[in-house]
């Protein structure tokens, strides 16, 4: 590294906006949202400023004081401290704080400042702040913290223009370092009223708007209503928007896959080209459309600033399995995949809490599961509209969230009577004020999940579907075969050695084969399933050919199992790294194999005794 | 055999190989690396040709950069752990402590 490159960190409060100064200033494209607690690791950018001098800036995971408490808060204090392993001191500690909300941030800048290195505040939020009355006196606020403060507006292009030219600049002088103690930590308290007496004027202390709003989202009883009601329409939309789409790409890739395969010469190759391919890959691609409407709500839902409140409300329904309000946010991210979610327990402080929390996230429907759920939704529930309304379909996928969920609580209320340790810890979080997301924010968000979808679809996916094809495929069948060719490739023997075990729950050799893949990326199971049934000579789509092929008990047993199925392999080894234990691994992975053969055990017996 | 049919397993035979090597490199990166490494390593050396220096080069595993907080596949950081997920001071391993 030159001399001249300065390292940054972005410390402040959670949710002042470091992540999105951060993207701002480096071009990245780090998740940001509406709440406290998305950055939980550090993050690394370079951006190169107007002079050519390199900077290379730090995200830090936001910290209400240096006395950490939880694993994201130790990486922010020390790295701000110099202790953190491998890590040179920061040159400069650019401090963020929310310009709306100074009560609460400029203590953390007195501390930081204390720490005796040089540091620049960075009033952000400022459009908001004016939008809402409040007067800052930039200069006198300067002048009585004895530090450079510029103003930002880190979701607007050359929102950060005054910070750049301000470190571009010479590097400010540090203040003294002082002792951190009980008295001098009191002492922060009075000298924070003091400088808002002096430089601040807030007609009010929360936005109107706000406290209307909370009024019903935060009602014990209209609040949670709300909440089932917006859930519900999520579920209700995925299907209704999302199905359509969804039934144009398969239509457009079988017609692509019969045309291809009719320019082909007959072959092992075309039969790869068409029933690998086009069939199996093709068919899960098909799920892409419902996968981004319902990270389109959940972004909406992000940015809104709706979701902290959420937490709040079902603080007390947590408590009572164990949890606390403070899994809501890390559990709701494992509705996206169950990776990002057991690393947002780095912001739960209590080491008991966090574990139960990593140990049910896998419960939560990954969006790897919707493909899944999808094909055998469309395949086995018809389109009826209930009370002329809710779509049959919607309702079904909305029941197999709220099993995951269910199973989470029952999960969770089991550990919490199995554990010493039953102390109940208070729930302290900031809500947000409300905002109206942005349509660039939202379809950034969406572009993102888009491409990793696809970066998964043409990766691992197409990988072990063309394993999938050649193990259904090798060897061919044997002189005066009688069975069809499929029986005798290497997937039949294993699909039938596999049966013995999931018999009792349904499964045919061909779904007891498509779990095999489905632990290395979930959506998998639908690629060898369309491909495994090509190459057995089914014709016509591949919900056609499960609708023929297995019984409703067997399609509600599968559906059972991927609610509760063991996770994939990525979610054990991030679970390993997250807790450091090959116990916790092997904990994970048992309790979720014995819920989910039993879960699917009990649905397909009294299904079929029904039916 | 003709070679029209040779050749589509000739093609066959590729994707298979490079199929496995995918699905390897995402369910054991730890081991891939190490194959990677131990490969640059016996093709980096002094008095090797420059083509086989080359690829050594080329077989050199990247550490991974990123961390996973958006999501699989987002880093290509499954199963190492990095330097930097140090957490100092926290009671590590997380362990459950049943009822005695």
């Amino acid at each position: 590294m030159s001399a001249s490159t300065l390292r940054i960190a972005l410390v402040g409060n959670p949710n002042c906006g470091k992540t999105a100064l951060f993207n701002l200033l480096t071009g990245g494209r780090q998740k940001v949202a509406n709440y406290a607690g998305v950055t939980v690791e550090r993050k690394e950018g370079r951006f190169m400023a107007p002079s050519g001098r390199l900077l290379q800036i730090l995200d830090l995971p936001g910290t209400y004081s240096l006395e950490a408490n939880s694993p994201d808060e130790q990486i922010t204090r020390d790295i701000c401290a110099g202790t953190y392993p491998g890590e040179a001191v920061p040159d400069l500690i650019v401090c963020v704080a929310d310009a709306t909300n100074l009560r609460l941030h400029l203590r953390f800048v007195l501390e930081v400042q204390r720490l005796g290195r040089p540091v620049v505040l960075a009033l952000n939020m400022m459009d908001t702040a004016r939008s809402r009355g409040i007067v800052i006196d930039v200069s006198e606020l300067q002048r009585r913290l004895g530090l450079p403060v510029v103003e930002t507006v880190a979701v607007k292009r050359g929102g950060a223009q005054a910070l750049i030219e301000q470190v571009d600049g010479e590097v400010p002088a540090a203040a003294p370092r002082r002792p951190s103690d009980a008295a001098s930590r009191a002492d922060l308290h009075a000298q924070v009223r003091e400088l808002l007496a002096a430089t601040v004027t807030m007609p009010r202390v929360t936005a109107e708007i706000d406290d209307a709003l909370d009024r019903w989202t935060l009602h014990p009883v209209f609040g949670l209503a709300i909440l089932a009601v917006v859930m519900f329409l999520v579920f209700q939309a995925v299907y209704s928007l999302g199905k359509p789409m969804t039934d144009a790409i398969g239509d457009g890739f079988g017609w692509l896959g019969g045309h291809v395969a009719a320019w082909m010469p007959a072959g092992p190759l075309q039969s790869l080209v068409n029933d690998g391919l086009f069939g199996g890959l093709g068919t899960v691609l098909g799920f892409l459309p419902e996968i981004l409407v319902l990270f389109l709500f959940i972004i909406v839902l992000e940015e809104s600033g709706y979701l902290p409140r959420a937490a709040f409300l079902l603080d007390r329904l947590m408590l009572s399995v164990g949890l606390t309000g403070r899994s809501f946010i890390p559990l709701l991210s494992s509705f996206a995949c169950a990776i990002p979610g057991i690393m947002g327990t780095r912001s739960i402080t209590d080491p008991r809490d966090r574990l139960a929390t990593i140990l049910i996230a896998p419960l939560m429907t990954c969006s790897a599961r919707l493909p899944v759920y999808a094909l055998l939704i469309g395949a086995f529930i018809p389109t009826h509209y209930v009370f002329g309304v809710f779509n049959l379909q919607g309702i079904v996928l909305f029941a197999l969230y709220l099993a995951g969920i269910l199973g989470a609580m029952l999960v969770g209320w089991v550990m919490k009577h199995i554990r010493r340790d039953k102390s109940e810890h208070a729930l302290m979080m900031e809500l947000p004020s409300y905002r109206v997301p942005k349509l660039r924010d939202v379809a950034i968000g969406l572009y993102e999940r888009g491409m990793i979808f696809l970066r998964r679809l043409t990766g691992v996916i197409l990988g072990l579907t063309v394993l999938m094809w050649f193990l259904s495929t090798f060897p061919g069948a044997p002189e005066g075969a009688t069975l069809p060719a499929i029986d005798y490739s290497f997937a039949g023997y294993i699909g039938r050695g596999l049966q013995y075990v999931f018999a009792p729950i349904g499964f045919n050799w061909e779904i007891s084969l498509a779990l095999i893949p489905a632990f290395a990326a979930r959506e998998t199971a639908v690629a060898a399933l369309a491909t495994v049934y090509l190459v057995g000579g089914e014709s016509g789509g591949l919900g056609q050919a499960l609708a023929g092929q297995i019984p409703l008990a067997s399609a509600l047993s599968l559906l059972v199992w991927f609610a509760y199925a063991p996770q994939c392999m990525s979610t054990l080894a991030i679970i390993k790294r997250e807790t450091d234990s090959w116990r916790n691994v092997a904990i994970s992975f048992g309790y979720m194999f014995v819920m989910a053969y039993t879960a699917s055990f009990i649905v397909y017996q009294v299904t079929r005794a029904l039916t | 055999m003709s070679a029209g049919l040779l050749l589509q397993y000739v093609v066959i035979a590729l994707a298979v190989l490079a199929s496995v090597w995918i699905v390897l490199r995402k369910l054991a990166r730890k081991t891939t690396n190490r194959w990677l490494a131990a490969g640059s390593i016996h093709f980096n050396q002094p008095g090797r040709g420059a083509l086989a220096r080359a690829l050594g080069r080329r077989l050199q595993p990247i550490e991974a950069t990123g961390d996973c907080s958006d999501g699989c596949s987002t880093c290509g950081a499954c199963g190492p752990k990095p330097p930097a997920a140090a957490h100092p001071g926290e009671p590590m391993p997380l362990e459950f402590r049943p009822r005695q």
